[in-house]
């Protein structure tokens, strides 16, 4: 079991990661969006501080969407699906797996890239830390979020449009309370209630989304 | 194995009604018949991929549904895509494949029948139709798996290997292992005694 289950870590990251190219990558689509903000919010620097958290968190969203749809497509393609459907291993382990995989090749460069992200911003560095703390926490629910909505658009039409319309909505929770952790870290509090309530969401999603990515895998096979 | 009042509904094509087989131990079964009549539907019916819209598929009089798990170790299912990826090298895939299905790995057990060995560092994008196949393929030497599923699993394969493939399948039907394959031509050297052909042109 252990086996397998490293076996199957091991094989995501490689798949999804083909270079290293793929967290640079990921990286300059990161900087190229912050880079909108500054851009037509103008140089005032007080509008932007009041702004920050907000655009930290939309443009890691943004991110996180971008080929999410894609998710398992080359699973697909490859007739790899249905090995995994006969392996000991149960499907929602697997794509527990996975999802913490895409979030180590997509929310793991992001936070460590925050440091210089908050010295472009102008941020206080005080409380970085917990502000990584609450991005650690708020990525890896868009990946959950995120494999469960490519899960349930695989065969879809335009399934570019629609894995955004499932996916968006779901987030807005999680926006909501990380823009509040933010928030208070900027000002000097320590956001013990928010970040909470972000534990809680994360603790939700583990629980539900590979139950619900593993049935729509199911009733994609059939 | 057993498939009882199998009825099987794919879209709004109701390919099989009332469908009744018996598979046993130590036997071939070459599922043959024009193209779109149900052949790879029935083989991922067996493998359990979709649920028949009524009746029910025994393994040793239990219905598969029941204990899922257990009965998938003994299956080795195939399809015609070969469940590589393409960014990997061959010794990866074949590594993961052998560890995810629990099967021996034709590297360290250092058997070559299908001639890969050579092949082992490249990425598996850089080979062509039938080394791949050879590649997937290869993942049935020594395997121990009761029930083999075999979607055409000769497409694009040199005739020197298929003299291997059809060895490796009368080794396993010795070992009293069944085989479950479509195919579309049927006059290999396959053992005659424990060959059955069904064609499901005349079945329907």
């Amino acid at each position: 079991m252990k086996n397998i289950m490293s076996s199957m870590f091991y094989r995501e990251l490689k798949v999804q990661n083909k270079s290293l190219k793929d967290p640079l990558f990921v990286i300059g689509v990161y900087l190229s969006l912050l880079l909108v903000f500054p851009i037509s919010l103008g140089p005032s620097s007080n509008l932007l501080k009041s702004f920050s958290p907000a655009i930290i968190w939309t443009c890691s969203l943004i991110t996180f969407l971008t080929a999410i749809e894609k998710f398992f497509i080359y699973d697909i393609s490859e007739g790899y699906l249905e090995q995994l459907f006969l392996s000991s291993l149960p499907l929602s382990v697997i794509v527990l797996i996975k999802a913490l995989c895409h979030w180590i090749s997509v929310g793991l460069p992001l936070i460590i890239l925050f440091p210089l992200i908050s010295i472009f911003l102008n941020l206080p560095l005080n409380l970085l830390w917990l502000i990584c703390f609450s991005l650690f926490l708020g990525t890896l629910s868009f990946s959950l979020i995120g494999i469960m909505g490519a899960a349930l658009v695989i065969g879809a039409k335009k399934s570019n449009v629609i894995v955004i319309l499932i996916i968006i909505p779901l987030t807005i929770p999680i926006l909501i309370f990380g823009i509040s952790s933010t928030l208070f870290c900027l000002e000097g509090l320590i956001p013990y209630s928010t970040l909470y309530l972000q534990c809680m969401s994360l603790s939700f999603l583990l629980a539900i989304s590979p139950i619900v990515t593993s049935s729509a895998i199911k009733i994609y096979l059939e | 194995m057993k498939l009882d009042n199998l009825e099987i509904v794919k879209g709004f094509n109701r390919l099989f009604s009332k469908f009744n087989y018996i598979f046993n131990f130590g036997k071939l079964y070459i599922l043959t018949g024009s193209n779109g009549i149900g052949k790879t539907t029935l083989l991922r019916c067996i493998c359990g991929f979709l649920r028949p819209e009524s009746g029910s598929l025994l393994w040793n009089n239990i219905t598969i549904n029941i204990e899922y798990n257990e009965y998938a170790k003994n299956i080795f299912y195939l399809g015609h895509l070969d469940s590589l990826s393409p960014n990997l090298s061959v010794w990866d895939n074949i590594n993961h494949l052998s560890i995810l299905q629990d099967i021996p790995n034709p590297f360290i057990e250092g058997i070559d029948l299908f001639q890969i060995f050579h092949l082992k560092d490249l990425h598996v994008y850089q080979l062509s139709a039938g080394q791949k196949r050879r590649v997937a393929l290869s993942l049935l030497n020594l395997n121990k798996k009761s029930l083999w599923v075999l979607d055409e699993p000769l497409s694009s394969v040199d005739k020197r290997y298929e003299k291997v493939f059809i060895k490796l399948i009368n080794d396993h039907i010795d070992n009293n292992g069944i085989v479950i394959m479509s195919s579309h031509d049927t006059v290999h050297h396959y053992k005659k005694a424990s060959t059955q052909i069904i064609n499901l042109d005349v079945i329907k």
